[in-house]
């Protein structure tokens, strides 16, 4: 899995690809500590070319998110491809994280207070 | 060199050169280290009166002394005597050249010497901290160092002879090697806060490990003497710290290994304990049958199942245990190993109570006072666990249930097609509060509710194609007429030649519930 942070409008936008699992969790897991510590938890983590995830990988996000939101910011997620948008349905995490169709989208939302 | 001692070492040859001036006339020749006499010919002539003199350097340009002779005059006898300058010039060269290669061998035997005690002290033993403390001890003697001290990570030190600093301390000076990447020559005067060492120079080494990145210990001394001499200790020091680096490798991969072979016991230990937890079989039940089994991947898993037996949950004792409300539980702790393994234990323990005390009365109530409790637990380790919570009542044939996340959950009405049931709020852990509420079915003979873990689903076969929720469901539409037990069988061994050649690594547990 490829791993590409960058901040954008004050948002630190974490890039995803390949598959989400298990392997991959304490790499991401670095990578989305040290994104919320650089946009003050603002963070948007955009899942365009990640194609499958496992519980590991859901539990992962679960635990970034639910950080920012101790430090009242929040994590957004982006562009989630079909099989990983039913993943999240099937868990229902669609209800617990804000998801959005586009980056730019979630990088506004992320900014509102 | 001094010029008495070169002298002194030329023995009969000095003599033959004063014995030749004294031949050709001269009435005497000596030796003079600036005022003090070294040598004379004749013997105790104590003349100091000259009439040549020539002077006697050291190989890096200093006068040392002169040669004087007296009772000869003229240009040529002059010369003579500054040609034998000359010679014992470049004869005390040669002299400081040999002592040096005899200072050089007197320290390889000391190197040899040292790392023979150190191998000794090393190979009869893989304990670490006895390898440290001969270590420090073997090097603080062999470098002639005030005090050693040796440090390991993340935070073992060994001082000697005696404790002479905050172990932080000397952890803080290790990160200082860390840093720099290599060895260090402090100066003592400037470490802050070690009042012991108060003067001298502080040589911290690495000790190289060859298949490990990184430093991992050092070696220190306090060498309490002018960096100027340092030189040959410092040598030294680096080819103990080198020998005592490969010696500490190997016993910290024989550390290593014992406690992956303590760490494999626990696992398996976890193992039965986590199966011993499971029911071993489903209560009896008016208008069901049930069936539950968990096959747990390699890795201890968090997967769990669980049936709540009717007659605790009531205090009505005239009501057969087999007309009360039958409550059950499937769950996936996110994560494998240990800390999956008791946080399923602790799970499992909270829906139980919540079910069995009565204060929750409904799936929705007990997910929810579970979710409340352990929330801030789920949170600490980063985990979350999917559940489903189901309650079938044998007097109004409803079987109710909440569901946190959890997939697959399959129903499948008598002679009906198969549908997937989605749950209604996220797993356990996500959220402090729940957002699953209670659903209802009426349950009649033939109809199934199949609860499933996502190793069923997501396991892989070698094209690493999924087997996926579509399979499920037309599996379990064409096994719909066998019974519950029959039925989680067939799931398992469906699945099993799906991925026979790929190994199964998740838990696989399943909850078949069939009305009767």
């Amino acid at each position: 899995m490829k791993i590409h942070s960058r901040q954008e409008r004050g948002a630190a936008v974490v890039e995803l690809k390949g598959r989400f699992d298990a392997h991959e969790v304490p790499d991401v897991r670095k990578a989305l500590e040290g994104a919320a510590a650089l946009a003050s938890g603002r963070v948007v983590v955009n899942l365009a070319d990640v194609n499958f995830i496992d519980s590991s990988g859901l539990a992962c996000l679960v635990q970034a998110m639910k950080h920012c939101r101790e430090r009242k910011s929040d994590l957004y997620l982006c562009c989630l491809q079909q099989p990983v948008r039913i993943i999240f349905e099937l868990t229902r995490l669609d209800k617990a994280f804000e998801i959005r169709a586009s980056e730019a989208a979630a990088i506004e939302a992320v900014q509102q207070p | 060199m001094t010029l008495s001692s070169l002298w002194a070492a030329l023995g009969g040859a000095g003599e033959k050169l004063a014995n030749a001036w004294l031949a050709t006339g001269a009435s005497a020749f000596s030796l003079w280290q600036g005022k003090q006499l070294i040598a004379a010919w004749p013997r105790n002539s104590q003349r100091s009166d000259s009439d040549l003199s020539a002077i006697v350097y050291s190989p890096d340009g200093d006068a040392v002394g002169e040669v004087r002779v007296a009772g000869l005059v003229g240009h040529v006898a002059q010369s003579r005597l500054e040609a034998d300058a000359m010679l014992l010039t470049s004869l005390s060269g040669m002299e400081e050249e040999v002592d040096g290669l005899a200072e050089a061998l007197g320290d390889s035997q000391d190197q040899l010497l040292a790392l023979y005690e150190l191998t000794r002290a090393g190979s009869s033993s893989l304990d670490i901290d006895k390898l440290l403390r001969a270590l420090v001890r073997q090097a603080a003697r062999l470098v002639k160092a005030d005090a050693a001290f040796a440090v390991l990570i993340p935070s073992q030190v060994m001082q000697y002879p005696a404790p002479f600093a905050g172990d932080d301390q000397l952890l803080a000076l290790f990160e200082r090697v860390v840093a720099n990447g290599g060895e260090l020559l402090l100066n003592a005067r400037d470490l802050d806060g070690i009042a012991a060492l108060d003067s001298g120079s502080v040589f911290l080494a690495p000790l190289p490990q060859r298949d490990r990145p990184g430093i991992v210990a050092a070696l220190g001394l306090w060498l309490d003497r002018p960096a100027a001499e340092l030189s040959p200790d410092l040598k030294l020091a680096r080819s103990i710290a080198e020998q005592a680096g490969a010696q500490l490798e190997i016993a910290l991969m024989h550390q290593e290994l014992l406690s992956q072979v303590r760490l494999q016991a626990e696992m398996e230990l976890a193992r039965q304990v986590q199966m011993g937890l499971l029911p071993r079989r489903a209560p009896n039940v008016e208008g069901i049958s049930a069936f539950g089994e968990s096959r747990p991947a390699l890795r201890v898993g968090g997967d769990f199942y669980d049936f709540y037996p009717a007659s605790s949950a009531s205090a009505d004792k005239s009501v057969p245990a087999a007309r009360l409300p039958m409550t059950f539980a499937v769950g996936d702790i996110s994560g494998k190993g240990m800390p999956a393994a008791l946080l399923m234990a602790m799970t499992r323990t909270t829906l139980r109570g919540g079910a069995l005390s009565g204060v929750a009365s409904t799936p929705e109530a007990v997910l929810a006072a579970a979710n409340e409790d352990l929330y801030d637990d789920f949170t600490e380790v980063g985990m979350m666990a999917t559940v489903f919570v189901g309650c079938y009542d044998p007097t109004t044939r409803i079987l109710s249930y909440a569901n946190a996340g959890h997939s697959p959950v399959i129903y499948c009405p008598a002679g009906g097609t198969a549908l997937l049931l989605e749950a209604d709020g996220p797993a356990m852990g996500v959220l402090s509060f729940s957002l699953s509420l209670n659903q209802r079915l009426l349950f009649s003979a033939g109809d199934l509710l199949i609860v499933g873990t996502d190793g069923f689903n997501e396991a892989a076969n070698a094209a690493g194609e999924m087997f996926g929720i579509e399979r499920l469901l037309r599996l379990i539409e064409q096994l719909a007429d066998r019974s519950a037990s029959e039925i989680a069988r067939e799931l398992f061994s469906a699945v099993g030649s799906f991925s026979a050649e790929h190994p199964q690594d998740d838990d696989q547990t399943v909850v078949v519930i069939k009305g009767e």
